[in-house]
């Protein structure tokens, strides 16, 4: 191999990583700004425990250890005026991302979120988590539940109630011909297409 | 493309046809390194030329680093390469055989093609052989399939086996193969008597050597996966969209796609746990749990233009949670039904479907109408019937053939 060639090659060389580099930064760049991975946020949602319980919040306020959190109240203002939690910032959901708005969980407190439904709080959490906001709570079941369940007036039975919770005997209701509905065999996937890739080993 | 590049750029039907443009690549690689002289395959044992040694290491390091560096970019998904899994007989007992007819061709599997393309008779010869191998193996298979499966270890992988870091494994291989690149140039000089000014004269390899090391230590220092991805939807536009309610549909859509489902095709999706699921579901809907809504085994199903996809669970809680980890991965025109399956339930068969007002204009009445027809096909049963109609998943199935010669 003579000297041109060579240098052709390491010229490729160069471009080749100078590239992937380029296109690392590019994509880091123009890509929206989280500090967690999808990956990340969807084991938040599923595996990390972030949900506060009507019991958590009974005990947390007779002993007062509710103020040990950020209450963050997420809905909108006018609701907030009418009566919140003890102790609790009003930031409303549309709002949730703005700059004055994290300014507020710059906090070394836990967040603790609720809202006038359950799925807001929870998605504000996720969020949060994304945008790299570490120990945020979410409280389970909208404020409404809480305040008359829970604050004023506790029931036992709604101790781990939360909204992800069949309300009614969904049975009953579809008695007409309810095992076909209910069998997962007749929504196996379709099988169209049996398609065979062959690996060729070494060289 | 296999697992080039996600997203479905590349039609999986050209598959084929890539496989050709690299088989071509390959072989014309393998010619140029000379590896179709069997006098040049054989130098490796006698110590007078390494360059089999020196091409595959490249191709091996150059191949780690791409691939890892490819995948980090998201262009390539690591998951779903296929491993070729390790049986320990079969690599045993093929290693020498192979070994044999190495020493008695002077050529292995690949390159034997590549010399008989170029019209060496005794490749030709080989090939032959190789063909009469292959014919004995596949007529006795069952005799020696014992062997052939025995001791199976599965897909694993050196560093997994050594407990290492992949990427610390990477910076080692590459860092071995310069060495040995080195030294064995070094062993070739020696028995060779390579003059002087031919050593000299020699092109200087530090370049690309340290390029390939700038690549591995990149790997190694960067993060296992990038923070964000340039195809995700960013942050406040989610919060926009979740504020503004766009990503709901009302149960008497739901309830119309499932009564109508011919014009308007719905997928539901039920991102409860399978014991709720089998449990109850709502006609005609497919199970996604949640922990798996990111699994690429669903993106064709959740992106298929053909029908509406609808998330629920119990509540919205769950539903809206998957809708907005798959709507930062980037999917669109996803839908949430609102209050899930309670609301559902209670809108259908609980609510007072009567006007409010005592005279109603006319959408208020067709909707008071819809509605009371909706009650009575639930009640009836019929919905039952859609089940089999029902938009299924349509899943192809994509089998790997056991490769039949193994390396070389």
């Amino acid at each position: 191999m003579n000297n041109s060639q060579t240098q052709l090659l390491n010229i490729g060389a160069f471009l080749f990583v100078g590239l992937a580099v380029l296109f690392m930064l590019v994509q880091y760049l123009i890509g929206p700004d989280y500090k967690m991975n999808n990956a990340g946020m969807l084991d938040e949602a599923v595996n990390h425990n972030r949900w506060v319980m009507p019991v958590d919040i009974k005990n947390m306020a007779e002993s007062s250890r509710l103020q040990d959190y950020l209450l963050v109240d997420l809905r909108e203002t006018v609701d907030y005026n009418h009566g919140s939690l003890p102790g609790a910032i009003n930031i409303p959901f549309d709002e949730l991302l703005e700059k004055k708005s994290l300014k507020h969980f710059k906090t070394k407190k836990p967040l603790l979120l609720f809202s006038e439904k359950e799925s807001r709080a929870s998605v504000a959490g996720l969020l949060l988590s994304g945008k790299g906001i570490n120990n945020v709570f979410v409280m389970a079941n909208d404020y409404n539940y809480v305040k008359e369940n829970v604050l004023e007036n506790y029931k036992p039975s709604s101790a781990y109630i939360n909204s992800e919770k069949a309300e009614y005997d969904y049975s009953r209701f579809f008695k007409a011909a309810p095992q076909q509905a209910v069998q997962p065999a007749a929504l196996k996937p379709k099988i169209i297409k049996t398609e065979v890739i062959s690996v060729g080993g070494g060289c | 493309m296999g697992p080039l590049i996600p997203h479905g750029f590349i039609n999986p039907d050209l598959n084929l046809f890539f496989a050709f443009i690299i088989g071509l690549g390959f072989g014309y690689v393998l010619e140029q390194a000379g590896f179709s002289s069997s006098r040049k395959l054989a130098g490796v044992f006698y110590g007078y030329d390494f360059v089999v040694l020196r091409v595959f290491f490249t191709a091996a390091i150059t191949a780690a680093t791409g691939l890892l560096l490819l995948s980090y970019l998201g262009w390539l998904d690591y998951s779903i390469l296929y491993i070729n899994p390790t049986f320990l007989w079969s690599a045993i007992v093929g290693g020498v055989i192979m070994g044999f007819g190495f020493i008695m061709g002077g050529f292995c599997p690949g390159t034997s093609l590549v010399g008989a393309v170029i019209g060496k008779i005794d490749a030709m010869f080989f090939v032959i052989g190789m063909f009469i191998g292959i014919f004995i193996f596949g007529q006795f298979y069952e005799s020696f399939e014992s062997i052939y499966l025995g001791y199976g270890l599965g897909p694993i992988f050196v560093y997994e086996s050594l407990g290492i870091d992949r990427d610390l494994f990477v910076l080692i291989l590459v860092l071995v193969a310069l060495t040995a690149f080195y030294i064995t140039q070094r062993i070739e000089d020696k028995v060779n008597d390579t003059p002087i000014n031919v050593r000299e004269s020699r092109p200087s390899y530090a370049i690309p050597a340290s390029l390939i090391i700038l690549a591995a230590v990149l790997l190694l220092v960067l993060p296992s996966s990038p923070r964000n991805s340039w195809d995700e939807t960013d942050a406040e536009t989610i919060l926009s969209e979740m504020a503004a309610r766009k990503h709901y549909t009302s149960p008497d859509e739901v309830a119309f796609s499932i009564m109508q489902g011919k014009d308007y095709p719905a997928l539901l999706v039920d991102v409860r746990a399978p014991e709720d699921f089998k449990y109850f579901t709502l006609p005609g809907a497919i199970n996604i749990p949640l922990n798996q809504i990111l699994n690429r085994r669903w993106e064709s199903t959740l992106l298929n233009p053909e029908y509406k996809v609808a998330l629920f669970s119990y509540s919205d809680t769950h539903a809206e949670e998957a809708w907005l980890l798959t709507r930062r991965a980037g999917y669109k025109d996803i839908k949430v039904l609102e209050g899930g399956l309670n609301n559902f339930l209670h809108t259908v068969f609980l609510r007072d479907i009567e006007p409010e007002r005592k005279r109603p204009d006319c959408i208020e009445m067709h909707t008071a109408r819809f509605q009371k027809e909706a009650k009575e096909y639930f009640k009836m049963g019929k919905a039952i019937k859609k089940v089999e109609k029902a938009p299924t998943p349509v899943i192809k199935i994509v089998e790997i053939e056991k490769p039949v010669s193994g390396g070389c």
